[in-house]
């Protein structure tokens, strides 16, 4: 099976930010989750493994594929879903269906007719083929996405931040089928909801500020914190004590707005804080944490 | 106090924005240049500019502010239309217009904010404007002191309410559509628009509609001023009482409307106003919520990317591509305007006095190109943009780009989309065409030849530019910056040879033209044509490799970047591709220039003027010399119309008709001449190649009334592909004897403008000698080497062509597959004639011993009968009249449009070109329509006697004895065919063209009698004023004193006779009481202002009418640059109406009053004079009391308009 490989990928705007900074990472086929908060680099990742922007320092290889010198090659066997996207008015969602496998070079009609027809079903479209797509609600369009992802059978699949804007039912029929996919194939996912990741990703990485902070199985990054996420239900007056004195990683109300806070400790912090299971969001929360006393150590 | 902060705030923010400095340089610059080119600032690399107006007169500065600020309001959607937009682009509206903000503040603060920026920026092109008079290098004598009510005139009447009604539309569809580029578009609408009422304006019918119609009031303003003589051009004001007057009231009242509506429709909503043509029915939708699926399985499908299926695809998508465009609102509204257009320049056509031509397909294929011209390349520009961003624009380039489909299938199939467009325009146009062929039931569509012009000839030229458009489309991100990029770029084209960039090789998309007749088909430079093209089409390909080099498939960040991808990443195919496309273009350029700068010399118009002053300066001494005349002209040619060559030889025998010895002989030779020989020996003893003259000197002098011979040869260059150095034709070549060699100093090479001859130091010259120079006397105004002449030709040609000179045909036969021709005159010429050789038709009549024949190409013979019939109407009228008809045989043949678009009269030989008469469409039923075929014939052949019987000398006036007594010979054989109605509209055109025409003048306008060949004025003037005289003096009578004069002169020898000796001639005849209209209408300019001012009648016992009229009747006289005198010396006349003051240079003059009664018969108004007599009018206001029989429906003052008058309108009125 192919892997995806990374090497020393830096990408800096005109502007300054620092989007990518030496990204270094290696991907087995299947679900692959890439966490990260609002502006931490995920679509800028994304878009530059799916060929759409060029790094400006390091390598990256699908198999033997170089990525940045074929990009032809990479592209043939890509599924990609950007985060916000359009489509042409006044389309039926088959007729665009047509067009993209056109482009992803599905050469006969009878191909076509049944790639599309697969796709239509799969996501869930059937019923509303002939209307068009620019008519679509949010999730409606967001599955047509998927719909034309799939034409060429795709062997690496990116997705950016596909569930934002579906509902609950439409979130797992689509989480499902990328599972299913992902079986055999790289499927990349970006999100900021840790949830997606649980449920389906058999290895994840965080990314903040462009740079890569965790890259495990979620499994194993949860057993490694086990014993050292401690919870405590306080007043809310007292958090900003709380804040400096521990190591504070999430924070939420109770009904009867008291607070619920969670702290990283390899020991107890102190009386009254008892050991929980950690979760994944702890493992989000902590990585984040770190890099952000970094930061200000630095 | 809401209103002045957001005003300031707003106002404000426009000085910090790069736009507004950019539009403000740009117009600035732009205004400065064109003025300062107009006053002569590029003088010294084009050619020196003259004008008989100053570049800043009132007209002049509104007609270039109002062409700058046809770009501003292009630029009015990004400020007027962004003011508003600004806040729905940034979201802020849904913050804003929460606020408590009153309506009216927003609103017209928004707007007049930015309607200040727009002033500010017309305030700077009133500046440019002005330091373009005052730029150095210009010449100051073409500007005027500077006047600030003529920038202020044009801005109040023209600019001001022209950027209101702009603003305003601008204003309204980008706060109803919330979309920039909207208001953009009906920008484009409207001007697109406002060129369709330019094209009304030129049709007589519809000029008082486009005055109204055109938003900009250029039309208005055009019929307000159309009769403005240079010195009225030069010192009025703008008017603003007529037309322009009512014109702004009405789209003052527009725009009104416009802000109106905004007021009331507007909203501070969350949603821009959408306008749906149907109410869509509400429908619950309901998805299927619990289907899940476990197994996913993707059918196996083949993919592949070979070359053969990326094309079978791109094919799909063009079409794809294509819908998208067709299907668009711009597309749609572009054809609808398209269609309107065509249809009504389709259907009209070129008229000559009310008569179209027929809808041949040579003329309608011409129109078609024509019209699709100037659209094709906008929507080339819009559409490729569009397309070229289709994906960036619905925001799915992520997803297209992520696919493997090429960039060059992506390409490739866009362009072909455009070329579905461009062929759907192609042939939308030629079915309608087609339509109004058959409409007008015309059936010989020639369609090859349709196809042939679009797709071949004109699409050669469109590719280059969707190339351009393709490159510039890829480069810019954003296609409307993209299209302006690409407008202005075009625009600025057409000024580069005005800058000095002449050659076409340096002008993008140049080169040479190409013509069709249908007597040739495409003409001979057609092998220029494709060499340019192919010139071009190298670039083109390089410019089509570039736009897929430059392909925005990856995120680029900076123009570094991409210039470097462009050029480290190209691949085989493209880059053999590229540099072919470079090896054509270099070498073929490098070809061009090489033969057009170093084989052959070029010059700039101010090298050849330079020339012409050296020319005059070394050759200008032997003006003096005695030269023999030329008696005999034998000639004998050889012509070869397939290979496109000719070989002639030629003897003349000169003789000396001096009283002094002649010792030497200038002759203006050729450079096809190969060798002369005259038979008196003696030696050259000056040869100048470059301006090709020759001077011979006689061993021994020819002696007074001694004769000799002169023979020559001629052959042409061989024809290259790039230059054709014979003028024969593969048919229908028309050669005259201005190609052979002639002799003595050729004056008509002199420069004759006396601003540039002042420049040059060289002494101020008329155009024409004055009547009393003696020695101009010696020459008519048609030879200066010849009197009258023996003429003999000889002429070979392909077996299956005619070859036509003047003289009888004394031999002809054929060997080896040639055609031979002897042609003998048994009379003398003028030393004037011409030969033509085609693959005639021939329809002849024998009339009263005269053998009339007319050769025609095979497929016109729509109107031969007419013709025919106008040549025995007219030698009939002629010879009853004036005098015998000198020959026994009259020929009329046609010639390719290539030589252009008249009639000539030689000896009984009459060139007709095939563009007038062969094919005009005559309707009998019309009135308003002029037999021409008929009318022009008859003036032709009134040629015979007024030329080549009575021959003008040389001097000023001498066309009024060719041409204006040709034009009054033709009018009466049109009036005694075709009654008076005809003449009307004859007559109505000559005064339109008359007074159009003295607008036009450079120099000085003279008096009918000393005119200096100029056709306003002998033709339309002339056409005029004799035929009012002969109404004056009884048609008899008139005709008498031309048959005494015509016995006088005619085959005279020098001295000639002139227009002086005419007019005393005539003057001698006419009664004393009528002797101030030789005055009038002869020797001095005068104009008549004649209208009736009120008119009435009532009915009396004995059922008669008594009819009351008020006739306004004044006349003044025009000095040579059209200033109004009203006396010379003595008092004028004057009368007070109201507060206006008329004037009048005295009178004692016979005016017609006229009152008419109507009649209807057969559906056909008949119109009976009741009264029509000339009576003496001496003042300005006038009241008559005339009874009449029967009931009046109309009275006039000179109701034929057989007087000039400014207004010819107001000289009827209808009773009611």
């Amino acid at each position: 099976m192919q892997k995806l490989k990374l090497s020393n990928v830096s990408k800096t705007y005109p502007n300054g930010v620092k989007a990518l900074d030496d990204i270094s990472i290696e991907i087995e086929p299947g679900m692959f989750g890439l966490l990260g908060p609002n502006g931490a680099g995920k679509s800028t990742l994304m878009r530059t493994i799916a060929t759409l922007q060029e790094p400006d320092d390091g390598e990256l290889y699908l198999g033997d594929v170089n990525i940045l010198e074929d990009k032809m090659a990479l592209r043939k066997v890509l599924g990609y879903l950007p985060q916000d996207f359009g489509v042409y008015p006044k389309l039926s969602a088959e007729n665009l269906l047509h067009y993209f496998a056109q482009l992803k070079g599905v050469d006969s009609q009878k191909d076509r007719q049944k790639i599309v027809d697969f796709a239509l079903e799969i996501t869930n479209l059937s019923d509303v083929r002939k209307k068009s797509v620019a008519g679509y609600s949010g999730g409606m369009k967001q599955r047509f996405g998927i719909a034309q992802l799939l034409l060429n059978d795709p062997h690496l699949i990116i997705v950016d931040e596909p569930t934002a804007g579906l509902d609950p039912a439409e979130r797992h029929r689509f989480l499902n089928v990328l599972r299913d996919i992902g079986t055999n194939h790289i499927v990349i996912l970006s999100t900021h909801i840790v949830d997606d990741v649980k449920e389906l990703c058999t290895d994840m990485a965080i990314l903040n500020g462009g740079k890569l902070l965790n890259h495990h199985k979620p499994t194993d990054a949860i057993e490694k914190l086990k014993g050292q996420i401690w919870n405590k239900i306080i007043d809310k007056d007292e958090l900003e004590s709380y804040t400096n004195q521990y190591n504070v990683i999430s924070r939420n109300y109770n009904q009867d707005h008291s607070l619920n806070i969670r702290v990283q400790s390899e020991t107890q912090p102190a009386e009254g804080f008892n050991v929980i299971e950690p979760d994944l969001s702890d493992v989000y929360f902590v990585s984040l944490k770190q890099d952000e006393n970094q930061m200000s150590n630095a | 106090m809401m209103f002045s902060k957001i005003f300031r705030f707003e106002f404000k923010s426009w000085f910090k924005l790069p736009i507004f400095y950019v539009y403000s340089s740009i117009l600035f610059l732009l205004a400065l240049f064109i003025m300062a080119s107009a006053a002569g600032l590029f003088d010294n690399v084009t050619a020196t500019t003259t004008s008989a107006t100053y570049v800043n007169n009132a007209i002049n500065i509104t007609a270039i502010i109002s062409s700058i600020s046809l770009f501003l309001y292009f630029m009015l959607p990004s400020i007027i239309g962004a003011s508003i937009n600004k806040d729905f682009k940034h979201n802020v509206h849904h913050i804003l217009y929460a606020y408590p903000i009153r309506k009216s503040s927003y609103l017209w603060a928004k707007f007049l904010s930015s309607f200040c920026v727009v002033l500010l920026i017309i305030f700077l092109i009133y500046l440019g404007i002005f330091i373009g008079t005052i730029f150095p290098f210009t010449n100051p004598d073409l500007v005027k002191d500077f006047n600030f009510l003529y920038y202020l005139q044009s801005f109040l009447y023209v600019v001001l309410p022209n950027v209101l009604f702009f603003g305003a539309v601008v204003f309204a569809i980008v706060t109803f559509s919330r979309n920039i580029f909207a208001g953009f578009i009906t920008v484009l609408i409207l001007v697109v628009l406002q060129s369709f009422t330019e094209i009304l304006s030129n049709y007589e019918d519809y000029k008082i509609l486009a005055a109204y119609l055109d938003p900009l009031g250029f039309a208005a303003l055009g019929l307000d001023t159309e009769y403005w003589t240079v010195f009225e051009q030069n010192n009025n004001y703008l008017p603003f009482n007529g037309y322009l007057l009512y014109n702004r009231l009405v789209w003052l009242g527009v725009s009104f409307l416009i802000f109106a509506s905004v007021y009331f429709k507007f909203n501070f909503n969350q949603q821009g106003i959408v306008i749906s043509w149907f109410k869509r029915k509400g429908q619950r939708l309901v998805k299927s919520n619990f289907n899940y699926f476990i197994n996913v399985k993707i059918p196996e499908v083949k993919t592949s990317l070979k070359a053969s299926t990326l094309w079978k695809f791109a094919f799909k998508q063009s079409v794809f591509d294509y819908k998208y465009v067709i299907k668009n609102k711009i597309f749609i509204g572009f054809m609808l305007i398209v269609v309107l257009i065509a249809l009504s320049v389709l259907s009209v056509r070129n008229q000559i006095s009310g008569t179209p031509t027929l809808p041949v397909t040579r003329e309608m294929a011409q129109l078609v190109i024509g019209i699709s011209g100037f659209f094709m390349i906008i929507m080339t520009f819009l559409f490729s943009g569009m397309l070229i961003n289709r994906s960036k624009i619905s925001n799915m380039d992520q997803l297209v780009n992520a696919t493997p489909y090429p960039n060059w299938a992506f390409t490739l199939s866009k362009f072909l989309a455009i070329f579905w467009v461009q062929a759907t325009f192609y042939i939308l146009l030629i079915l309608l065409s087609i339509g109004v062929q058959v409409y007008q039931g015309y059936y010989k569509l020639e369609i090859g030849h349709y196809l042939f012009s679009a797709f071949v000839i004109n699409y050669l030229s469109i590719l280059v530019w969707t190339a351009l458009s393709f490159f510039t489309h890829q480069i810019f991100k954003n296609y409307i910056v993209g299209f302006v990029v690409l407008l202005g770029f075009f625009i600025l084209l057409g000024f580069l040879p005005r800058f000095g960039i002449q050659q076409a090789i340096f002008r993008f998309n140049s080169g040479t033209g190409v013509g069709y007749s249908d007597m040739v088909g495409w003409n001979d430079s057609i092998s220029e044509f494709f060499v340019y093209r192919l010139y071009w089409l190298g670039l083109a390909v390089v410019l089509y490799i570039l736009s897929l080099q430059f392909y925005r498939r990856v995120m680029m960040y900076s123009a570094k970047q991409r210039l470097q991808k462009a050029f480290k990443q190209i691949n085989t195919p493209k880059l053999i591709g590229l540099i072919l496309g470079l090896v054509i273009f270099i070498s073929l350029g490098s070809w061009i220039y090489y033969h057009d700068n170093i084989l052959n010399e070029r010059y700039t118009g101010i090298e050849r003027e330079k020339h012409q002053v050296k020319f005059e300066n070394t050759y200008k001494k032997y003006a003096a010399l005695p030269h023999p005349r030329i008696t005999d002209v034998s000639i004998e040619l050889d012509l070869y119309p397939k290979e496109r060559n000719y070989k002639a030889k030629g003897e003349f025998v000169l003789k000396n008709k001096t009283n002094q010895p002649i010792d030497s002989i200038l002759l203006n030779t050729r450079d096809d001449v190969e060798n002369y020989q005259f038979s008196k020996p003696g030696k050259v003893v000056l040869n100048d190649t470059f301006y090709n003259i020759d001077v011979y000197q006689f061993d021994k002098q020819l002696m007074p009334g001694d004769t000799m011979r002169f023979v020559f040869e001629m052959k042409n260059e061989p024809n290259t592909i790039l230059d054709r150095n014979s003028p024969i034709r593969s048919n229908g070549t028309f050669l005259n004897n201005s190609m052979l060699p002639n002799f003595g100093y050729a004056e008509s090479r002199e420069i004759r403008n006396n601003k540039l001859r002042e420049k040059y130091d060289l002494p101020p010259k008329e155009r024409m000698k004055s009547p009393y120079d003696s020695t101009a006397l010696g020459n008519t105004y048609i030879s200066k080497d010849a009197d009258w002449i023996d003429f003999e030709a000889k002429i070979t040609t392909s077996a299956d062509q005619i070859a036509i000179a003047p003289g009888y045909l004394i031999d002809e036969k054929e060997e080896n597959n040639r055609r031979y021709y002897h042609y003998k005159m048994d009379k003398p010429i003028l030393n004037f004639y011409n030969v033509m050789s085609a693959d005639y038709e021939v329809y002849e009549e024998k009339h009263n011993g005269i053998n009339i024949q007319i050769f025609y190409h095979q497929p016109h013979d729509f109107n031969i009968k007419r013709m025919m019939k106008g040549a025995k109407a007219a030698l009939d009228y002629y010879e009853e009249n004036f005098s015998p008809y000198q020959f026994r045989q009259l020929r009329i043949m046609e010639f390719p449009s290539f030589s252009g678009r008249f009639a000539q009269s030689f000896a009984n030989t009459v060139p007709f070109s095939e563009t007038i008469g062969f094919i005009a469409k005559v309707d009998d039923e019309d009135e308003e329509s002029v037999d021409y075929p008929f009318s022009v014939t008859a003036h032709e052949v009134a040629h015979q006697w007024w030329a080549h019987q009575v021959i003008g000398a040389d001097v000023r006036g001498a066309t009024l004895l060719s041409e204006s007594l040709s034009e009054y010979s033709s009018l009466k054989v049109l009036e005694q065919e075709y009654g008076s109605t005809q003449m009307r509209r004859f007559l109505k055109d000559a005064l339109d063209n008359y007074l159009r025409g003295r607008t036009f003048e450079n120099q000085k306008e003279l008096p009918l009698m000393l005119n200096e060949n100029q056709q306003y004025i002998h033709y339309n003037k002339g056409s005029l004023v004799l035929y009012a005289i002969s109404d004056y003096l009884g048609e008899n009578k008139f005709n008498n004193i031309l048959s005494q004069y015509i016995d006088k002169v005619a085959f005279q020898n020098p001295p000639y006779t002139t227009s002086i000796e005419f007019v005393k001639h005539l003057e001698k005849h006419t009664p004393d009481s009528l002797k101030y209209l030789v005055e009038d209408m002869f020797k001095t300019i005068t104009l008549y202002d004649n209208y009736i001012e009120k008119a009435e009648y009532t009915t009396n016992a004995d059922s008669t009418y008594t009819v009351n009229i008020e006739a306004v009747i004044s006349k003044y006289k025009s000095n040579n640059k059209g200033k109004r005198l009203y006396s010379d010396g003595q008092d004028s006349l004057m009368h007070i109406i109201e507060k206006d003051t008329l004037k009048s240079w005295p009178m004692k003059d016979y005016i017609e009053i006229g009152i008419f009664s109507e009649s209807t018969e057969d559906g056909k108004t008949i119109e009976e004079p009741l009264y029509l007599k000339k009576v003496l009018i001496d003042s300005i206001y006038n009241t008559f009391e005339i009874k009449v029989d029967k009931k009046p429906s109309e009275v006039g003052i000179d109701p034929y308009n057989k007087l000039i008058d400014t207004n010819s309108s107001d000289n009827r009125k209808s009773l009611n």
